[in-house]
């Protein structure tokens, strides 16, 4: 019987510890699609950017790029609204026992004239903000004080007015700090239309009913008050919005320009338009002093006698029932301008410098410049390209990641293209991993669409081709995880600029053949 | 502890399905208290070598050899294992009420797939023309500890089996699913798979499911006398229900689609097509209890006693196993007062024939019962099963 158990346990060991060596693997050969689409210039432009040309031969690319945006941070100085208050004590309460409810029979009126530069402000429209106010005080005792600004009035068209506690101090010298929200209140800043920048505020102190015991003051009681007016978020502003000069650059940056190259480009009659639309309330003049085009760190200049000239902007109005921008547009074409040479550059970047001078002429109008938050100085870039071209090695070069799946550890493989193109373009493609080796691609070249004389799309071409991937392709896929795609694009011939449409499209269908071998742990 | 580790692996020993098994009566009726461990281990397909599995056991690459055939891609197969190990004690008394209490460790996994679904996971698509109907496809792994324990009077056994479910997977394609390869570019997919996972709740005492079910076991006589025996036996193991309480996880999704191929969009953005991916296949937690029918076993056996030769024929059968009925008939000739040889055939369970080798060994108040299954398959290249089967009985008093 024993020798029955060992032989048992023998066997146990035997099918029970034994733990796998190495990893299970096997080789299969699978065929996965890869991608398909169907590309066209509406989904590479976006659709709702493209019109048909009046003769309806080819589409034609309309966009809008915002160059540069002027708001109130820009265009005003920072508007400090801070005033301080002793309040003076009479000298007749001196010494005398005051119940509690007692209010010293005194207004403490200020009229604080602020200076903004050269703004002369007649009226400002928050759509809200925070009065700040700090309190320095010894009175042994609570008090309480009562804040009218009559010049601020709220929707309703009533006065701002508040009562605030002071806590007691026991005698010592405190600051008590607190801020109060308002919101939709407008500030005459004019004083009934006899001076700008002013605010004025009037106090009240009195000696709180929470108290229990009589005060008594003394020359030796001091309170001051500081009110700022702080998180201004102004609705409108009047009055003189004040002359300051602006030199600024701004740059733009177009990414999918870099992996674009070309040798030479032609495309008819290209149309760009400077829009300047003035929603503020003031004049203004801009001096466009350069834009540069950059790419693969060589500059190019826009040329254009507009280039370092000003460009007087008329002010916005203001009609109650209408608002009216000022408008100013400057058009850059074949004709007046090189813009035909910056888009065959494929822009990486777009440089601006730029001089703004608000208010050259100064007060011009009265005191009846504005600024609305609604409106703003927006300067644009309109584009109005005809997608009708001729290509000379138009270069896409692109660095692919290629992620294989884990436990799969491809040895070689075949990728199929099936093209259907329907574009005025031939198409050469390479691939090289990173060690320089070229995966051998047959036929490398993609014909174009058949075309009518004017360049026309008659009937789309179809073209397949392979791409071996080989061992030690492979191996280097696997390792480097990235792959080098090299697309050159020709126009069929020289002799014409070539009109694609919307609906000329370029189908593809890719699949992989793929030996590969599975493995599991 | 070694000396632990030991008692438990001799108890846990991997041994293999003997269906044909019959209690050596006067043995039975002599031994007032047996302790028994019968211990079946059994991996089979019913088209692939067994050498496909050592691959799987040992690793290493699985060589085309190993693959079996890759014809008649629209046959359905079946591939699957148990491991069921029981051990515990009985106390019979003759023409008196007895009792049993067994410890049941029952680890199945099974699978029902078309050939051609075989083929495209392991030698790939590239040969695959035509469509998959994936129709009967469905597979299933459980791991439950039952405790079984009972009556035993005369030849009748009467009990209940209380289940600890460890895990239990389950797994089915719809009608008319298909998946079609038909050229480079495209894949035609149609699924509504249900799929149900309940996990093992790791050092919990209770688990994410529990069971309970009726043992029932009769062992009549038909002719009986000095020289000859013929009877037969009838026994049903844990007929009841399982109840998977509120952890487990559900996957139906009704879907069909026509692959060829990413977009050039969802290329460019390819983290958020698979977020939507992983939305899409995402199976659903549930959070409500679930009864199914507990996964019982049904097995009835003739046999006939011919002085020291028995023949003997049954069939048996898994349900809710992915279990093709087995069927068998086999041969047992008595050598001498301690050892029996037999042998037998069986078709059916997770492979289809098998051709099964036995040997007794009556050792004073302990018997030994070791078949091994499948003979052919000691030369791998030509088994497609394999099993060993062990039972003891040790009389304690």
């Amino acid at each position: 019987m024993n020798k029955a158990f060992t032989f048992l346990f023998i066997c146990c060991l035997f099918l029970n510890c034994k733990k796998r060596s190495e990893p299970i693997s096997w080789n299969a050969n699978y065929i996965i699609p890869i991608s398909s689409d169907s590309i066209n210039i509406g989904k590479i432009l976006g659709s709702e950017k493209l019109t048909l040309s009046n003769n309806g031969t080819h589409a034609i690319f309309n966009d809008t790029l915002k160059i540069f945006n002027l708001d109130q941070d820009d265009f005003l100085p920072e508007l400090d609204f801070s005033l301080t208050d002793t309040i003076d004590i009479p000298p007749i309460v001196y010494g005398f026992p005051f119940p509690p409810g007692f209010e010293i029979p005194q207004f403490y009126t200020k009229n604080e004239e602020f200076n903004f530069e050269d703004l002369k402000l007649s009226e400002i429209d928050f759509n809200s903000l925070k009065i700040k106010y700090s309190i320095k005080s010894n009175i042994d005792g609570i008090l309480y004080f009562n804040l009218s600004v009559p010049t601020a009035t709220n929707y309703l068209g009533e006065e701002y007015n508040d009562t605030l506690t002071i806590p007691r101090t026991n005698g010592q010298m405190e600051v008590f700090e607190g801020e109060v929200p308002l919101d939709d209140y407008i500030f005459d800043l004019s004083n009934n239309d006899s001076t700008f920048n002013n605010i004025q505020t009037s106090l009240k102190i009195g000696y709180s009913s929470e108290n229990t015991d009589n005060i008594i003051l003394s020359s030796n009681d001091f309170l001051s008050i500081t009110l700022s007016l702080i998180d201004l978020n102004i609705n409108t502003i009047s009055g003189y919005l004040g002359n300051m000069e602006i030199n600024d650059s701004n740059e733009i940056s177009l990414p999918f320009m870099e992996n674009l190259s070309s040798e030479y480009i032609s495309i008819e009659n290209p149309e760009i338009q400077l829009m300047i639309n003035n929603g503020l309330g003031l004049d203004a003049q801009i001096v466009l002093e350069e834009v540069a085009f950059e790419k693969n760190q060589n500059t190019t200049f826009l040329e254009h006698p507009i280039i370092d000239q000003s460009i007087n902007i008329s002010r916005a109005l203001d009609l109650g029932w209408d608002f009216q921008y000022g408008k100013n547009t400057v058009d850059f074409n074949n004709q007046n301008s090189n813009i035909e040479e910056l888009i065959g550059e494929f822009p990486e970047k777009i440089n601006l410098k730029y001089h703004i001078e608000s208010n050259p002429l100064g007060n011009h109008s009265g005191y009846n410049d504005f600024y609305n938050s609604n409106h703003a100085l927006d300067v644009d870039v309109g584009m109005r390209i005809p997608i009708k071209f001729n290509l000379n090695n138009l270069r896409y070069t692109d660095t692919i990641t290629v992620n294989i799946p884990e436990n799969t550890q491809p040895k070689s493989a075949k990728i199929y293209m099936d093209f259907e193109n329907g574009m005025p373009l031939n198409c050469c493609i390479y691939m090289t991993v990173l060690n320089g080796d070229s995966l051998n691609i047959s036929p490398r070249c993609i014909q174009s669409a058949n075309l009518s004389n004017s360049g026309n799309l008659t009937q789309s071409e179809n073209n397949s081709i392979e791409i071996q991937v080989n061992n030690k392709a492979m191996n280097q896929l696997i390792n480097e995880k990235k792959i080098i795609l090299d697309l050159v694009l020709n126009s069929p011939d020289t002799t014409m600029n070539f009109p694609i449409t919307k609906n000329q499209n370029f189908i593809y269908k890719m699949g992989i053949e793929l030996n590969t071998n599975i493995s599991i742990e | 502890m070694k000396k632990w580790f030991i008692i438990w692996m001799i108890f846990t020993f991997k041994s293999s399905l003997a269906l044909n098994i019959v209690t050596d009566d006067s043995l039975k009726n002599k031994a007032l208290k047996v302790i028994f461990l019968e211990s079946q281990i059994n991996i089979g397909s019913d088209h692939l070598p067994i050498s496909f599995y050592s691959k799987f056991i040992n690793g290493g690459e699985i060589a085309k050899k190993d693959k079996g055939s890759l014809e008649n891609r629209n046959q359905i197969n079946t591939s699957g294992f148990e491991f069921d190990n029981s051990y515990g004690i009985k106390f019979n008394r003759k023409d008196k009420m007895g009792w049993y209490v067994k410890y049941q460790h029952l680890s199945t996994g099974g699978a029902k797939y078309p050939q051609g679904l075989y083929n495209l996971i392991f030698d790939g698509n590239q040969s695959i023309s035509e469509s998959i109907d994936l129709t009967q496809t469905a597979f299933h792994f459980r791991k439950h500890q039952i405790i079984h324990f009972g009556f035993l009077k005369n030849k009748l056994s009467l009990g209940l089996a209380l289940g600890n479910i460890l895990n239990e997977y389950q797994g089915s394609l719809g009608d008319g699913d298909y998946i079609s390869f038909q050229n480079p570019y495209i894949w035609e997919v149609s699924l509504d798979p249900n799929i149900f996972l309940l996990n093992n709740r790791t050092n919990r005492l209770f688990k994410n499911g529990n069971s309970i079910g009726l043992d029932f076991k009769y062992e009549g006589d038909i002719l009986k006398n000095n020289s000859s025996y013929f009877g037969y036996i009838f026994e049903i193991q844990n007929l009841g229900i399982m109840y998977f309480h509120d952890e487990f996880s559900q996957l139906n999704n009704d879907t069909s689609f026509t692959y060829s191929g990413l977009s050039i969009e969802e290329i460019i953005n390819f983290e958020t097509t698979l977020d939507n991916l992983n939305n899409t296949i995402s199976p659903n937690y549930n959070l409500e209890n679930m009864l199914q029918i507990s996964p019982f076993s049904l097995k009835g056996e003739l046999n006939l006693q011919l002085e020291k030769t028995k023949l003997s024929a049954g069939i048996f059968h898994r349900f809710n196993s992915n279990y093709i009925p087995k069927t068998f008939v086999g041969i047992d000739k008595q050598v001498n007062n301690k050892i029996n040889i037999g042998t037998n055939i069986s078709y059916g369970g997770y492979n289809q024939l098998q051709l099964i080798s036995e040997l007794k060994i009556n050792i004073k108040k302990s018997q030994i019962q070791l078949s091994l299954l499948n003979v052919p398959a000691l030369i791998p290249s030509l088994g497609k099963s394999l099993g060993l089967n062990l039972q003891i009985q040790w009389q304690i008093n």
